[in-house]
């Protein structure tokens, strides 16, 4: 196994052609991307193919990653918000490979419906159309934000934004699932508060 | 509640996939051009921009029509092959070939290489495939190259290539596309937006046409991650600008586009 001594060498490696590189990556990722994209499917079959999806873009568009920090998490986060909002579309290039994958028979049947109840039940279904109402870049701001901890200003740098405008937009963002989860219609953009207006 | 984590399965096998991806070599070819001796680096110029003068509504003169002559041959095999094309129809002039992986593997043959990588597998047919146009081989055979384990299948058919005239605009100039003939003086090309023609001067220019030395090479690659070239897109007549055309494929934070009057490259100046 090689050594790197941070992910942005491994990832540099992986760049190159290096598959242990790549694992690095891979390995340290794989389950805060599931985590991320179960969430957003509230179904364990989507989200790994979500997860998978997230990762075959992560290497076809390897030369166009932008690292936060040193890291390639918040692009893979960003990709799978994106994959989820549009799924259909995002991963019909990978349709014939994904099928190809093989998974674990449920032990029990009927499992997978008890497990998407249990995600049901963690509001995954309902924060899924929520998000739905969201545009693309807000949508990738409160995964980042809200579900993975980031600062508005690291998530600014995966999106290419000012910190001032991701916040923003966070704040919007916010607001608008707030009355979604309430079962309120969203108003557009301009007709929420911003930061500004109401500063903290 | 407990979050499940991913099955472990599926996770192995995106995992052997993705590596095995990973490790295999990039593929030096993917589509070819289809016009009998089409310069490689122009096709690799205009493709990467994603420009295309060969395509649609745009209908610059100098382009290449191929008819099929006689019957197709199409086979699969496993391993270097060679295969007896028959003799030509006394009407054609060229062998249309269009190669197609069919297991992971480098597969040389006249024009050209293709190499398919594992993941490709998956994809359809027509996106495993490179296709070419090539001179009748004097023996009527064509041979394909690849390991033991490499399996292709190959259709292969006599074409009629006709080439019309490039357009000469009222300064004598020719226009029109790059065809077996060579290079007109005002190139075709669409930039997504507009159609138009460029100068062959300034795309060899843009396209890194001046360096003279492995110095200037390394110079000019690491000055063309970062930096786009534009150049002036005309109407046929050579002197009414329409647009600009770009030339690179710049990536990454720092990438720009600059105008080739703007660069110090020799080849720029009036």
């Amino acid at each position: 196994m090689g050594w790197f001594p941070d992910e942005a060498a491994a990832w540099a490696a992986a760049v190159d052609g290096d598959a242990e590189g790549f694992a690095v990556v891979f390995d340290r990722y794989l389950d805060r991307v599931y985590r991320h994209a179960l969430r957003l499917s509230g179904s364990r079959h989507d989200a790994e193919d979500l997860t998978a999806g997230a990762f075959l873009e992560l290497w076809r568009r390897r030369r166009q990653v932008r690292m936060v920090d040193g890291s390639v998490l918040p692009w893979l986060l960003v990709t799978v918000t994106n994959l989820a909002r549009n799924r259909a579309r995002g991963l019909r290039r990978y349709r014939r490979l994904l099928a190809s994958l093989p998974r674990t028979e449920s032990i029990h049947p009927g499992a997978d419906d008890i497990l998407d109840q249990q995600i049901a039940a963690g509001s995954a279904k309902r924060l899924q159309q929520a998000l739905g109402q969201l545009s693309a870049s807000q949508a990738a701001l409160v995964s980042l934000v809200s579900f993975e901890g980031y600062t508005p200003a690291q998530a600014a740098g995966v999106l290419g934004i000012t910190p001032a405008a991701a916040r923003t937009r966070l704040h919007r963002a916010r607001r608008r699932i707030e009355l979604a989860l309430a079962g309120e219609p969203t108003p557009p953009d301009g007709l929420l508060p911003s930061l500004e207006d109401h500063p903290t | 509640m407990t979050n499940p984590g991913i099955d472990p399965t599926f996770a192995s096998a995106l995992r052997d996939r993705l590596l095995t991806a990973v490790a295999e070599p990039p593929r030096p070819h993917r589509r070819l051009s289809r016009r009998l001796g089409a310069t490689a680096s122009i096709g690799v110029v205009l493709a990467g921009t994603g420009a295309a003068f060969a395509a649609g509504v745009f209908n610059p003169p100098g382009r290449t029509s191929e008819t099929p002559q006689g019957t197709a041959v199409a086979a699969a095999h496993a391993g270097t092959v060679t295969i007896n094309l028959g003799r030509p129809p006394k009407s054609a002039n060229g062998v249309s070939l269009t190669l197609t992986c069919l297991t992971p593997g480098t597969f040389a043959f006249p024009g050209g290489t293709l190499t398919c990588t594992t993941l490709e597998m998956h994809l359809p047919a027509t996106d495993r495939q490179a296709s070419t146009t090539v001179a009748i081989p004097a023996n009527h055979r064509v041979t394909v190259h690849t390991s033991q384990a490499g399996v292709w299948s190959l259709r292969a058919s006599y074409v009629q290539q006709t080439t019309t005239a490039w357009g000469v605009n009222a300064h004598g100039q020719t226009y029109g596309v790059i065809n077996s003939h060579g290079t007109p003086d005002l190139v075709a090309v669409d930039n997504g937006r507009v159609a138009g023609y460029v100068k062959a001067s300034d795309m060899a220019c843009a396209s890194g046409g001046d360096v003279a030395n492995p110095a200037q090479a390394v110079a000019w690659d690491k000055a063309s991650a970062s930096r786009d070239i534009s150049i002036p897109l005309y109407r046929s007549n050579g002197t009414t600008i329409i647009g600009t055309f770009t030339i690179g494929s710049a990536h990454g934070p720092g990438a720009r586009t600059v105008r080739l009057s703007a660069t110090h490259l020799a080849c720029a100046q009036p």
